[in-house]
Parts: C-alpha cells; sequence; structure tokens
C-alpha cells in the first residue's frame, strides 16, 4: 500500500511539475521525466494486480495532461510495468545497477508505443535515445527518492501504531 | 539494497496471462468509448479538475520567469537604450508612411465596396500549462466551451499567428502551436504571392513547404495566412523567412526555413479568434 501511495503522489507531482516547467524554458524534444524510473521501482516492489491496476489509472490520469490518445499512456505504462515485473520475476535478485539500465530499457519501449502511436515514430532516433539516457542518469534519484519517502511513511505509521497502542 | 523476487509459479503466470488480457482489453474498450457520450462528461471533468490545479501551479513560475527576465532587462538596459533611441527615430518616419497608406487603403476599399471584416469576435485566455510530451508544441489555456471556445479556431498572442484550438473542455483548451510537428497552415509569401504549406518542425521553427525551385524567396519575406485551409482568416502574420535553400537537385521544391514573429516561449496572454458563421475565410 505505501508503495502505491509514493509512487502515485510522486508520479502527479511529477505530472504537474513538467506541465508547468515547460512554461519556463523550450526543452526540445527532451524533458526531466521520472515517470519511467518510477514506474521501474514501482513493478519491482508491488504486487501485480494492484500494481498493474495503479499504473493503468495513473496512465489514464497522465493522458488528460496531453493531446495524444487517451489510451496511449495507460497502454505504455502498463507494457513498461508488466516488462520490469516479467523481469523480476525470472531473475532471483536485481542489482540497483541493473534496475537503472531497466530504467532506460522501459523508456524507450514507453516512448516507441507513445511516438508510433502519435503519429511521429521518426522522433525516436535520437530523441528517444537521449531520453532514455536522461532517464537512466535520473534513475537513481528517483529510487533513492522513493526509499526515502517509504522509510518515513513507515516510521509515521509505526509511531502512529505506537500511539495508538499508549 | 537488490530487489527480491516474488515465487516463480505458475498460478502466478496465468494471473499474469490474464491480468494482461483484461487489462488490454479494457483499455481498447476506453479507446472505443473514448468519443463516445458515455465517458465524454467525466473526462471533462477531470480535465478541468485538472486544468484548475495547472493554473494554480503555473503562478509561481510565471513569477519565477518574470523576475528572471527583468535581471536580464536591467543587464541589457544601457545598451538597448541607445539602439531604441535610433529605432525610435526610424519608427516615427515608418509611422508617418503607414498613416498615409491607411488613408490610401481605406479609400480604396471604399472605392472597391470592400466590407472590414469586424465579424471575427475574440476572448482573452491565459496559457496555464503545456503537454507533458515533450514532442508535442501544444499548450492549455484558461477558456473553454463557456467562452465559446471551439475546435479549429485561430489563436494569436503578442507579435502574430500562435496556433489553433485542437480540444476544449468546459473551462480550458488545448491549443495546437504553429510549430508543431504535426501543425500545417496554408500560407503565402506576401511580396510576391507565393504559396505553401507552412509545416512546424516540433521545435521553434517552422518550414515552408512545396515552393517550386525558381520561385522567388528571399531572406526576410514575410509569410502570412492564405485562408485557404478554410481555419484561419487570410492575412495574419505568422513570421519571416529565417533561411531558403535549394534542397537537393533531385528535390522538386525550395527549402524554405520560417522563424514565427509570434513570441511564443514568451506567450502567456492569448487572443481566441472566435469564428463568425458561415464567414467565408478567403474574404
Amino acid at each position: 500500500m505505501k508503495a502505491i501511495i509514493v509512487f502515485f503522489v510522486l508520479s502527479y507531482l511529477s505530472l504537474l511539475l513538467q506541465s508547468s516547467w515547460c512554461i519556463l524554458c523550450n526543452t526540445y524534444f527532451v524533458h526531466l521525466d521520472p515517470i519511467p524510473a518510477l514506474i521501474c521501482w514501482f513493478a519491482l516492489n508491488e504486487k501485480l494486480l494492484r500494481g498493474a491496476l495503479t499504473v493503468a489509472i495513473f496512465g489514464l490520469l497522465a493522458s488528460l495532461f496531453s493531446c495524444l490518445s487517451f489510451f496511449l499512456f495507460p497502454l505504455s505504462y502498463l507494457t513498461a510495468f508488466f516488462t520490469v515485473y516479467f523481469i523480476r520475476a525470472n531473475v532471483l535478485e536485481i542489482p540497483n545497477i541493473q534496475a537503472y539500465l531497466i530504467t532506460g530499457f522501459v523508456s524507450i519501449e514507453i516512448l516507441v508505443v507513445q511516438l508510433a502511436g502519435s503519429g511521429s515514430p521518426e522522433l525516436l532516433w535520437p530523441w528517444g535515445i537521449i531520453q532514455a539516457i536522461l532517464n537512466i542518469a535520473i534513475a537513481p534519484l528517483v529510487f533513492g527518492l522513493c526509499k526515502k519517502c517509504i522509510a518515513i511513511l513507515t516510521d509515521f505509521t509505526a509511531r502512529f501504531s505506537h500511539e495508538q497502542g499508549n | 539494497m537488490p530487489h527480491q523476487s516474488p515465487k516463480n509459479s505458475k498460478g502466478i503466470r496465468r494471473v499474469i496471462i490474464v491480468a494482461t488480457v483484461l487489462i488490454i482489453a479494457g483499455l481498447l474498450t476506453l479507446a472505443a468509448l473514448t468519443k463516445s457520450r458515455l465517458i465524454l462528461p467525466a473526462k471533462m471533468v477531470l480535465k478541468d479538475t485538472n486544468g484548475h490545479i495547472q493554473s494554480l501551479l503555473s503562478i509561481p513560475f510565471s513569477r519565477l520567469r518574470l523576475i528572471w527576465e527583468a535581471y536580464i532587462d536591467l543587464q541589457n538596459v544601457k545598451e538597448e537604450n541607445q539602439v531604441l533611441k535610433a529605432q525610435l527615430a526610424q519608427l516615427e518616419n515608418e509611422i508617418t508612411a503607414y498613416r498615409e497608406a491607411l488613408i490610401e487603403n481605406r479609400r480604396l476599399r471604399q472605392l472597391l465596396e470592400i466590407k472590414e471584416s469586424s465579424e471575427w469576435k475574440s476572448v482573452v485566455a491565459h496559457v496555464v500549462g503545456t503537454d507533458i510530451a515533450p514532442w508535442r508544441a501544444v499548450v492549455t489555456i484558461d477558456a473553454g466551451k463557456k467562452d465559446g471556445l471551439t475546435i479549429d479556431m485561430p489563436v494569436l498572442c503578442q507579435g502574430g499567428l500562435l496556433g489553433r484550438v485542437i480540444e476544449t473542455s468546459m473551462s480550458y483548451s488545448k491549443v495546437m502551436l504553429l510549430t508543431d510537428y504535426h501543425s500545417r497552415i496554408a500560407a503565402i509569401v506576401q511580396r510576391n504571392r507565393a504559396r505553401g504549406i507552412l509545416k512546424g518542425d516540433g521545435t521553434r521553427g517552422c518550414a515552408l513547404d512545396y515552393v517550386k525551385k525558381g520561385v522567388d524567396i528571399q531572406i526576410g519575406d514575410v509569410i502570412i495566412t492564405s485562408g485557404l485551409d478554410g481555419i484561419f482568416p487570410k492575412g495574419l502574420l505568422i513570421g519571416k523567412v529565417k533561411f531558403v535553400g535549394p534542397g537537393d537537385k533531385s528535390d522538386l521544391f525550395q527549402f524554405i526555413g520560417v522563424e514565427p514573429s509570434a513570441k511564443i516561449q514568451e506567450a502567456e496572454e492569448v487572443l481566441v479568434l472566435k469564428k463568425p458563421p458561415s464567414k467565408d475565410l478567403m474574404k
């Protein structure tokens, strides 16, 4: 449940910031997008059905911030979620560095769906690849932030239950 | 910390397959219903709610930009002052010439019995957000159906044409900028009336396509809307020619780069032109 809260809150904040940040600066075809890293982290930490449902709902929410077709965001995010989940289900353990690299791969996956679906597949090279590299670069920050948020939530719930006990 | 793997059993595999099929089926159903009236009200309410949040969030970002711009302006103010003084003298001369031209124009119009277009009403709106897909040059404005906005209405900003409305909800609308990768506008070169299609390059510029080789196009030529697309009224200022290239030998057309006159990056207030009923855009 904590992972769902952290994923949803951080992703929604990221959507709001992304839609406002571009008023300040033109970022051409790439931008700081923590969502692929968040999906990757979420797929490594959440159960299948709950996770897939959360990602699908978040995808629908994300499509409100864009003029792309309504189902493109949920489809691309779910594809990324399932990919990471399948990897997780078939590997004993995934070191952090590999999790960051997976973020890059799923970024490309997300972009392929979104770019092809919006009629601009030619932008995948080189912009999609640059975006994926940028996403790998910010993945450690996103994973660290998520871990910190989970720790704060755990601490908060522990204190709350302790106070309830007293 | 390494991430632990879950138990790899047949049950999980079945759940995965069922979930995948269910979710994809659900998404396809949703996609089919997107344009139906069933989910349209819910989508509109959600868009409006998001728009309110975006417009709230855009205030601090706009202020930040104003502070930054004020600082930059202060740095350049001395140099600018001297340049402006020189320009002022030149502009005064030009204004006199334009006044003469305006009077002459009115006189000629009266002679030709052409009515001035006054049927286009406008709505002022503010830019509150941008599209989260970085390859789309689309902005959200705080005017929607309740202000009388509909799809394909032209949008102007300081300097010239900005784009057109592509989506509307009750209080917010999405505007596709003329620099968008998918934007196409029927345009003409003001000087020699050469026709072309203005295509957004997805970044900050545009290109005027389908102008044959041999047509005289010069750097600095003014590009305006032709009205042939049935969306934009004739004569709206688009921009100036920035680059002219012959292209390859096999190319039939010239390569013409256009710099939009509208200050797209600084656009905060925009003007949406409301189409008059059954107006012939060519007139």
